[in-house]
């Protein structure tokens, strides 16, 4: 297959890159990139694990194809912190305890940050609807629905 | 799981992508959301030579009202932007509650109402990876001779889950199908064969441009239910949806159509204007309503839930969807 030459804008960052057409967006992140926060759960959309932030809208990156987000932002969990200081909505998780196996964090943080940035002061139901296309296996959802809430409540702080 | 290899286009205006079609039209796929072929091509349910991206084509995206009051939807429009549209929300409030009962919200950021409208049929014991089919025999949709369903079954039985083709059935929407040099407009209920293993009627070259639907009428109630385990990402088990045109008083609907989801392998028109014309607005007419969704609704054993339950459960919807209909 040829190999396509593509820009990708990743937390900010531009990588030149040559990908076959078949490469989706979450290969290309972890095996040559090397930005392990995305994972691979399902690999079929089902499970949110894969979730990165396009142009700032939570997609599956596993099935999304790295050709085809050409020149367009994308934001990856490692791309969050401020240099060493980490994301509201990361220390919130911390805060809360939301984190158990990790396996599905990046993706809901991600999602959270996403729906955050739109929703300033949050319903319990909105937020439970956001987070409804992200899996977590371990903890079950009540402390990651209240990590949510508390990151609100410090990014309402922050921007006051 | 990775994707198989192809040759890929990705064209930037309609007719190229005609121009492309008419070529590699026989073994081309046409990519939109990714959400239903991407995921079918990693379990190589499907494995296109060719696909052909549609997402730079922008004739293709977004929500316009035409001159004669009509709304067309291009088919690379998303589910999302459906949510967002003020038109959507406002004056069809019913399609509004199907696309918002689409999976969840990642993937309505990614799926497309062309591509909801022309996803294929599904089946417990299909969609799955290459190793897990390889304890059944290969079924009729898979190219063999059984149905691992429905025990001694002639054909293949695979269900058609789809969340707006039934809605939009009952809006009375067409479909816009488009191949290099002409052009068919078709109500949508015609795109839809109805048989399991080839679900969609648009010829390998047809290009869908997207849906036509009719002036918000006055006085139109509609209304989606869904049935599914988890509210959020799963499929239908059942979906019901219902429109009617009403009197002023809302004592007789004039006019009307029940259109039920995911109990067949296309969407099942339970009443075309016939129990719905000039009808006077009862207990009684809904549930004469409910016993015609239940007698079309053809469940068959293809996912975890019984079908007898989820034949009884259209009834249970309909009663659902057309009382809270008319409560709005």
């Amino acid at each position: 297959m040829n190999l396509i030459p593509i820009t990708l804008l990743v937390n900010g960052e531009p990588y030149n890159l040559a990908v076959p057409p078949n490469k989706t967006l979450l290969e290309v992140l972890r095996e040559d990139l090397e930005l392990m926060g995305a994972k691979e759960g399902c690999g079929v959309g089902a499970c949110g694990a894969c979730t990165v932030l396009i142009d700032d809208v939570p997609v599956r990156s596993c099935l999304t194809l790295a050709v085809d987000v050409q020149g367009l932002s994308i934001t990856t969990v490692e791309g969050l912190a401020e240099g060493q200081k980490i994301h509201p909505v990361q220390e919130a998780f911390i805060e809360r305890h939301a984190i158990q196996c990790g396996f599905c964090s990046s993706g809901m943080i991600l999602t959270a940050k996403a729906f955050l940035d739109k929703k300033k002061r949050p319903k319990k139901d909105e937020i439970k609807k956001a987070i409804s296309g992200n899996i977590c296996r371990c903890t079950g959802y009540t402390k990651i629905e209240g990590a949510i809430a508390v990151a609100a409540k410090k990014l309402a702080g922050k921007s006051k | 799981m990775k994707l198989p290899e192809f040759e890929y286009f990705s064209p930037r205006d309609i007719p190229s992508t005609l121009e492309l079609l008419s070529i590699h039209g026989a073994q081309a796929a046409l990519l939109a959301g990714g959400t239903d072929l991407l995921v079918r091509m990693k379990q190589q349910l499907a494995a296109p030579g060719v696909v052909i991206n549609l997402k730079d084509v922008e004739e293709l995206k977004g929500i316009s009202k035409r001159k004669d009051n009509t709304l067309f939807i291009g088919a690379l429009t998303t589910l999302t932007e459906l949510l967002e549209s003020p038109v959507i929300r406002k004056k069809y409030p019913g399609l509004f509650q199907a696309v918002e009962a689409v999976s969840a919200p990642p993937l309505q950021n990614m799926g497309t109402v062309g591509g909801n409208l022309v996803q294929e049929t599904r089946c417990l014991y299909y969609n799955q990876t290459a190793m897990w089919r390889r304890s059944k025999p290969v079924c009729f949709k898979a190219g063999g001779s059984v149905c691992n369903a429905v025990k001694g079954g002639k054909h293949c039985f695979a269900m058609y889950q789809g969340d707006l083709a039934p809605m939009l059935i009952a809006l009375n929407a067409q479909v816009v199908l488009s191949r290099k040099g002409e052009s068919r407009t078709i109500p949508l209920e015609e795109l839809y064969s109805g048989k399991g293993k080839m679900p969609i009627k648009k010829d390998a070259d047809e290009l869908l441009e997207g849906v036509i639907l009719p002036p918000p009428g006055k006085n139109v109630a509609c209304r989606y239910e869904k049935l599914r385990i988890r509210q959020a990402l799963d499929y239908p088990l059942v979906g019901v949806a219902v429109c009617m045109t009403l009197t002023d008083d809302r004592k007789v609907c004039e006019a009307g159509r029940l259109v039920l989801t995911a109990v067949g392998s296309g969407p099942v028109i339970a009443d075309d204007n016939k129990l719905m014309k000039k009808a006077g607005v009862s207990e009684e007419w809904i549930q004469r309503l409910a016993e015609a969704a239940y007698k079309a609704a053809k469940p068959v054993p293809n996912v975890l839930t019984p079908p007898a339950y989820r034949k009884r459960m259209a009834r249970v919807l309909t009663r659902r969807a057309v009382s809270r209909a008319l409560e709005n």
